[in-house]
This record gives C-alpha cells, sequence and structure tokens, in this order.
C-alpha cells in the first residue's frame, strides 16, 4: 500500500495534508480504516447540471429555471444531488486507487444525504474514509465513507456511504 | 385522478400517503447514447459501460449502464406513476440503502414500482421515504432496489 501527498495546481493545502491512498489486491485489507484526499477542487457548473437534467429527463425548475429558482430559498439554480453524488469517480481517481483491479462495480450506496445546496459554479471535493473490507468471491468489497466538501461551507454538499466491489480477474460470480 | 398503476395526490394529501403502492411504470430503454452521455457528464469511463469489445468479454457480455444513470432515471418514471400537485420546490433530499442486484444491460427497457414507507411532516412540507424498484425486461431479478428521501415543500 502506498500512501502519498496528492499533487495538483492547487496549492493552498500544504502537500502533507492531502492523502492520495493506492494498493493492489493483495494490500486491500491493509485498507480498512485508511482515510484518503481531500481530491483536488472540482466545479459544477449550469451547464453540467443542464446536461444532467437532460440525461436524466430530470428538469425540476429548482435545477434549470432561474427565474423559478431565484424566488427559491437557494435564490439560484442547484445541482441535482445525484450529479454530485456521481462526480465521485474524477475526484476518486486521484485520491484512492486499486492499481491492479481490472473491473470495479458500484454494488450500492447506504445512507445518502445532501446538507447543503451545491448552486451552480461551487466547487466540490472529496475526502473519505476506508469504513469497512470483505471479501467476496473473487474479489474485495469496501464501503468507503465518503464526505463531499462544498467551498465556502460548512456542511458538506453529500455524504454517502458508496459500497464498491474490485474484482482482479474479469471473473464476476454470477450472485453478484 | 389515478388508475391501477399511477397515483396523483394534490400537497396536502401527502400526509396521507404512507403505504401507498404505485407502479409498474412503462418500459423505457437506456440506449448506449444516454450511456455515453452519462459518462462524459460523470467522468466516469469505467470500459464496462463504454468499451464495446472490453465489456463483451465481460462476465456482463456486454456494455452496462452506470447503476447511478439508472437511479436517476427514477424520476421520468415517478412521473408517470407518482405525481404531487400544487408543492412548491420539492428536492431529493437524500437515499438510504441501495443495491444494484443486476445489471442494466445497454440497450434494454426497465421499469420501476414503488411504495412510500413513511411519511414525516416538516412543518413546512413533507418528508417521503419511497422504496423503488427497478427491472429490466427479461431479467429476473432486479436492477436497482433504493430508499429515496424526498421532500416536498409548500
Amino acid at each position: 500500500m502506498n500512501i502519498s501527498p496528492f499533487r495538483d495546481d492547487d496549492r493552498e493545502l500544504p502537500e502533507v495534508s492531502r492523502r492520495a491512498l493506492s494498493a493492489t489486491m493483495a494490500q486491500f485489507p491493509l485498507l480498512l480504516g485508511e482515510t484518503f484526499g481531500p481530491s483536488g477542487w472540482h466545479v459544477i457548473s449550469q451547464q453540467d447540471i443542464d446536461d444532467f437534467a437532460g440525461v436524466s429527463q430530470d428538469d425540476n425548475p429548482i435545477h434549470v429555471n432561474k427565474e423559478f429558482a431565484a424566488a427559491s430559498t437557494y435564490g439560484q439554480p442547484i445541482a441535482h444531488g445525484l450529479l454530485t453524488l456521481a462526480r465521485m469517480v474524477p475526484m476518486l481517481r486521484q485520491v484512492f486507487s486499486i492499481t491492479d483491479a481490472t473491473l470495479r462495480i458500484n454494488y450500492g450506496l447506504d445512507r445518502v444525504r445532501f446538507p447543503a445546496a451545491v448552486r451552480a459554479g461551487d466547487r466540490i471535493r472529496l475526502r473519505g474514509e476506508v469504513k469497512t473490507v470483505t471479501e467476496v468471491p473473487g474479489g474485495w468489497q469496501a464501503v468507503l465513507s465518503l464526505a463531499y466538501e462544498l467551498e465556502n461551507s460548512v456542511k458538506p454538499a453529500c455524504v454517502a456511504d458508496w459500497v464498491a466491489r474490485y474484482y482482479l480477474e474479469a471473473q464476476v460470480p454470477d450472485s453478484r | 385522478m389515478s388508475d391501477d398503476r399511477s397515483v396523483a395526490f394534490a400537497f396536502d394529501e401527502l400526509a396521507h400517503a404512507e403505504g401507498v403502492t404505485f407502479g409498474p411504470s412503462s418500459w423505457r430503454p437506456v440506449p448506449q447514447q444516454q450511456i455515453d452521455e452519462f459518462a462524459d457528464l460523470t467522468g466516469d469511463h469505467n470500459p464496462i459501460h463504454v468499451d464495446e469489445d472490453l465489456a463483451a468479454a465481460s462476465p456482463f457480455g456486454t456494455r452496462i449502464a452506470h447503476g447511478l444513470l439508472t437511479l436517476s432515471l427514477v424520476v421520468p418514471h415517478l412521473k408517470e406513476t407518482f405525481k404531487v400537485t400544487g408543492s412548491g420546490t420539492n428536492v431529493n433530499y437524500g437515499l438510504n440503502r441501495v443495491r444494484f442486484p443486476a445489471p442494466v444491460p445497454s440497450g434494454s427497457r426497465i421499469r420501476t414500482s414503488g411504495r412510500v414507507l413513511e411519511v414525516t411532516d416538516l412543518g413546512n412540507g413533507y418528508q417521503l421515504v419511497v422504496a423503488v424498484t427497478f427491472e429490466v425486461e427479461g431479467g429476473n431479478k432486479p436492477v436497482c432496489v433504493a430508499e429515496f428521501v424526498f421532500r416536498y415543500y409548500a
């Protein structure tokens, strides 16, 4: 297992406080309890929100209608919670990797909440902890407790326990 | 107006929604183009979703939808089967347990059915915990089971 400072163009944090975890499948049990992140900042734009509304067909005016959103408690359009949640992948890639896994599966989620609204143009970043590690046929399951920090907000944009499965060989048992 | 598969509530009627079941919705396809767009939008280009050749050699035999795409498609399905009129703002407040027991092959069709598990009066609105089961056409187990926490404000 390798714990290294995560580097990107945003140098506001001392590098030592940023943890990028990487491990092989053989090292998977060592990940238990380890923390990772924060990732680099990641912008969610109105274009992203509009595109997500298109793909998901969720055109709730709180996301896509400026006038409606301006009159709401949020004051401006906000991102779909599931858009924020789904942005885990590029952020997670920066700070958590299983180097020799050939297949990664989103097996599910446990409690997910969206405590603070993400307004168009806001920046988020990801940090997390490996909450559980379990051997499953052909691979490993980890529950990653993720917190999506929102810039200039005490409350996070999202907290979620993500159940991920990693496989070494492309042999996912039928019983998944 | 309700038929045997869809339910509709005026805002104040949400107080009595507990236990109500709805669906199944109509079958709706999940085309590869939608999967590609979701991959671009989320930055999740896992080859199992977007690489035809690699996915063909995988245990799934074909490209599959992102679990979170399936989950996101709850909205058009609910628009058909679970309607709330007269609320001001409604938001997705969170999710409880979510599992993806089976994959959604690219190009297959899915539908949903659901049940309102719990209603909480928030004073200025209602919080509903709604259990939704997603099935794929021809499948023998659900592709997603999820508990959504929705909030409807006056």
